[in-house]
């Protein structure tokens, strides 16, 4: 571990205003990381609305009082760096990287865009335009779509229901007065986080920086304080869609906690064993022994409210499509009552640790799991104690988190059924299936 | 060049030997943190598939991931993960990329384990079975996606299939794949003689090179078969147009382009510049700002200049609703006319010069792209000191040349072009640049 001590460098601090900063300083390549996370997605926004937050992800790139349309993406580009937003449930997120000289500038950007975007018609409609455009190219993939209709369901009346996407007849309804509303109760300080990863002096001078540029913008007072936790719907759902899609496709999902809960690290290691790589259970019984599925693995979705597991399977079209669902089923239940053994709990730590490892080289990451840690989970030092964590860790302790979570009764499943059925296709799945096994 | 960033870039120091057998070997010592990447690349890729065989080359490597001769696939897997282990692969068009990420603790472990993945290979019958229908699913997943399946015919609307650029795989061509013609290509093509091995991270050089000596060492040369390094793509005469009918779809998702500069033609630097200008640099590029910021038209537009050893290929991207496609057309080619006619200015020139400057620091961030950076180089037969001359040899080029370059290189009369969508909305479209061409989404 002595390597890791690169999280020694890290220091946080909170302004006046509400704004928390968090600082790591990483020697190495001459460059500089500044994300700003503002604790707002779709997760916030109401039926009218469904969308909006991702209206601020483009729109904070169209201008601010002292900044022109684009004009912060081309400053960023002009010196080499590189910037990027997405909208989740919980969060908007902001991410520049540049050399290390043109930090400041970095800084007067973010700063201007939180206290004074530009929000006018020209602005939105515009705008408005290229979301529909993007929300096309999303729903022309018959695979994203069906997923999107997943998730509906499976997070039906409750917060998370609907994605960052939002809602047609909302983005097109969307109104100047609506943004203005939006930006003055979410886009605050006092809801805003800004991580600075890199080639830096110290975490001190960043941290008066930071001060300089965004301390005259004054706390909006409102209430930040985190969500509730939404208990999970308790009933199961089996849904089937005939798409365009030439790969049939069997998703089933179980409810999971919310990110800061005790249970989420023990499902994240318990998905690890079930899903990730060759030699995980679902590939080796599934995929090989089995020869069910033509690739098969899973992921957790963690989130401030709720959480979701995912186990797929990809087959072919000669396999009876229940067969592949038990065949998932199988494997959390295996999970579940029989936990996972030592050697499994071994792996699990070496991949956290390499995955750690990789991701210390790169200034970019480093920010995105602090600022993940920090807005999600509640904690950045979650992320920095995490191998820590995994060291204390009982395996027995992992079973239960099983138990109370991946509920059966609860489980959403989702068959994706092509319309065409490809005869090549068919013919090797079934030369497959019918070859000897080891 | 006023107020130009002039940071030299270099590599950390490098300890390099080419083997008795050819293999040359370079390590790089980065002990920021405690990983090690190894890359071994070797000059050919799917170039070099055999016609009607495309996917030759992804399967051998698909084969080869599945470890050696000495191990069954399932032990192989089981011991490179338990030790957090994990391998990557590039399969390009004209070279290939063989990698391993791991721990420094768990070297003595994987680097011997890699050696024989690479030297011993399995090749089981049975696994080649598997590794082909993983392809065919993933040529049927590709198909839910517009953009990437009007990459897959783009290459041979431009080249024809008389050019490796215009051969893609296909679900026949996999279906043709046998064990014999896998193994073939392996001892055809995989051996010391023309292999790189970049190794960087969490050791000592020294050490780590006389580890490889020991385990490569012994590596025996192969035939010194000659790879497929495809020719020059002769300019177009007049639009060749594809429409890829696809009847669910309410957007069409376009790609335009012609052929342009090689890697190594003396003006390849000048076409980047220009590029970026054009298309290549996201909300600083024309085609951004005329297309998406000023008429709200798409969700992306952007242009790509692909440079192989001896051809290049230029393109624009973009996807939009139906309804719009003929003006969004009509936009895309007067931008690009214009530019052609004009040039750029010198302010464009000064901006496009300060990006790909300042972001070569990115490109040398960790030890995967030191390697992949130190790869990147010896494909072209470069020295490592292109990258310290790097902003040197960027800041002497004149307007005058990158104006020069985009007359002869990007000023191209006629186009390929691929449209994906509805054939009753978008064909009429399609016809006002010429004879359409139409096919089934399915049909490759």
């Amino acid at each position: 571990m002595e390597k890791l001590r690169l999280f020694e460098n890290i220091a946080d601090t909170t302004f006046d205003n509400g704004l928390k900063a968090i600082c790591l300083k990483k020697p190495g390549a001459p460059v500089v990381s500044v994300q700003v996370w503002y604790k707002t997605g779709s997760a916030n926004e109401r039926d009218g609305i469904r969308g909006i937050s991702h209206f601020f992800e483009h729109m904070m790139f169209r201008g601010s009082k002292n900044v022109g349309p684009e004009e912060h993406a081309r400053r960023i580009n002009d010196v080499g760096g590189h910037y990027n937003a997405f909208t989740a449930e919980d969060v908007t997120a902001y991410i520049n990287a540049v050399p290390r000289e043109h930090l400041d500038m970095v800084l007067s950007l973010e700063s201007d865009r939180m206290n004074d975007l530009v929000i006018n018609d020209k602005v939105l409609e515009t705008e408005r335009r290229v979301i529909v455009e993007e929300f096309q190219t999303y729903l022309n993939n018959p695979l994203t779509k069906a997923f999107l209709e997943f998730r509906k369901e499976f997070f039906k009346g409750r917060a998370y229901e609907y994605s960052a996407l939002g809602r047609m007849e909302d983005i097109r309804t969307v109104s100047v007065g609506d943004c203005m509303d939006y930006y003055r109760r979410w886009y605050a300080p006092d809801n805003a986080l800004i991580v600075v990863v890199g080639d830096i002096d110290s975490c001190e001078s960043v941290f008066n920086r930071i001060n300089r540029c965004f301390g005259s913008r004054p706390a909006c007072g409102a209430d930040f304080s985190a969500p509730a936790a939404e208990p999970p719907a308790r009933r199961p759902l089996w849904m089937k869609r005939d798409v365009d899609f030439d790969v049939p496709m069997c998703i089933v999902g179980y409810p999971a906690p919310p990110a800061s809960d005790r249970d989420a690290l023990p499902l994240e290691i318990l998905q690890l064993v079930v899903s990730q790589g060759e030699s995980s259970r679902m590939h080796r019984e599934i995929v090989r022994r089995r020869s069910l599925a033509v690739m098969a693995g899973g992921m957790n979705q963690s989130l401030k409210r709720a959480g979701m597991s995912l186990f797929f399977a990809v087959f072919t079209p000669n396999v009876p499509q229940r067969r592949v669902e038990d065949a998932l089923v199988a494997q959390v239940e295996a999970v579940r009552t029989g936990g996972i053994s030592p050697l499994e709990m071994e792996k699990v730590k070496n991949t956290v640790l390499t995955n750690r490892v990789y991701e210390l080289y790169s200034a970019d990451h480093i920010s995105q799991k602090l600022a993940y840690a920090e807005s999600i989970e509640g904690d950045y030092r979650h992320w920095v104690r995490r191998l820590s964590e995994l060291e204390s860790l009982d395996v027995n302790a992992l079973t239960g988190a099983a138990l109370r979570n991946w509920d059966e009764s609860a489980r959403h499943t989702l068959y994706l059924k092509p319309k065409k059925v490809n005869p090549l296709l068919f013919a090797m799945g079934l030369a497959r299936r019918l070859m000897p096994r080891r | 060049m006023n107020g130009m960033d002039m940071t030299t870039y270099k590599f950390p120091p490098i300890v390099q030997e080419t083997l008795d057998n050819g293999l040359e070997l370079l390590c790089v010592e980065d002990h920021a943190q405690e990983g090690i990447t190894l890359a071994l690349q070797m000059p050919f890729g799917e170039f070099s598939d055999p016609v009607l065989r495309e996917g030759t080359t992804e399967a051998a490597i698909g084969m080869m991931l599945k470890g050696p001769a000495s191990l069954s696939p399932e032990e192989f897997s089981q011991e490179l993960e338990q030790a957090g282990a994990s391998l990557f692969t590039d399969a390009g068009d004209e070279h290939c990329v063989f990698g391993c990420k791991m721990l420094a603790r768990a070297a003595d472990r994987i680097i011997p384990l890699f050696q024989s993945m690479i030297c011993s290979p399995g090749f089981l019958p049975k696994e080649l079975t598997r590794i082909k229908r993983e392809m065919v699913t993933g040529l049927k997943a590709e198909l839910a996606d517009p953009a990437s399946i009007a990459n897959r015919h783009f290459g041979g609307v431009l080249c024809g299939t008389g050019h490796p650029v215009g051969r893609v795989q296909t679900v026949r061509s996999v279906g043709r794949l046998g064990i014999r013609r896998v193994r073939e290509w392996y001892n055809s093509f995989v051996s010391p003689q023309s292999g790189l091995l970049v190794v960087a991270g969490d050791f000592s050089a020294d050490a780590m090179l006389s580890t490889l000596k020991g385990l490569f060492g012994p590596w025996k040369k192969g035939r010194s078969n000659e790879p497929v390094v495809a020719g020059p793509i002769p300019a177009l005469a007049a639009n060749r147009i594809r429409l890829v009918d696809k009847k669910d779809l309410t957007q069409v998702s376009l790609i335009l382009g012609h052929s342009s500069v090689s890697e190594l033609d003396p003006l390849r630097n000048e076409v980047a510049l220009a590029n970026y200008v054009l298309g290549g640099g996201n909300f600083s590029s024309r085609l951004m700002a005329h297309i998406r910021s000023r008429e709200g038209k798409t969700y992306g537009i952007s242009s790509q200049l692909s440079c192989s050893r001896r051809y290049g290929i230029f393109s624009i991207a973009t996807s939009t609703q139906n309804s719009q496609a003929k003006e969004m057309l009509a936009s895309i080619i007067d931008v690009y006319r214009t530019f052609g006619d004009k040039g750029v200015t010198q302010e464009e020139l000064n901006k496009a010069k300060q990006f790909v400057m300042g972001n070569m620091a990115f490109q040398l961030e960790g030890i995967v792209n030191v390697a992949e950076k130190i790869l990147w180089l010896k494909q072209f037969g470069r020295d490592l000191s292109y990258i310290e001359q790097f902003n040197d040899r960027i800041a002497s080029i004149t307007l005058e040349s990158v104006n020069r370059a985009i007359g002869e290189h990007l000023s191209s009369k006629a186009f390929a072009v691929v449209g994906v969508g509805r054939k009753e909305e978008i064909g009429s479209v399609l016809a006002e640049l010429g004879t359409v061409e139409t096919v089934n989404f399915r049909s490759l």
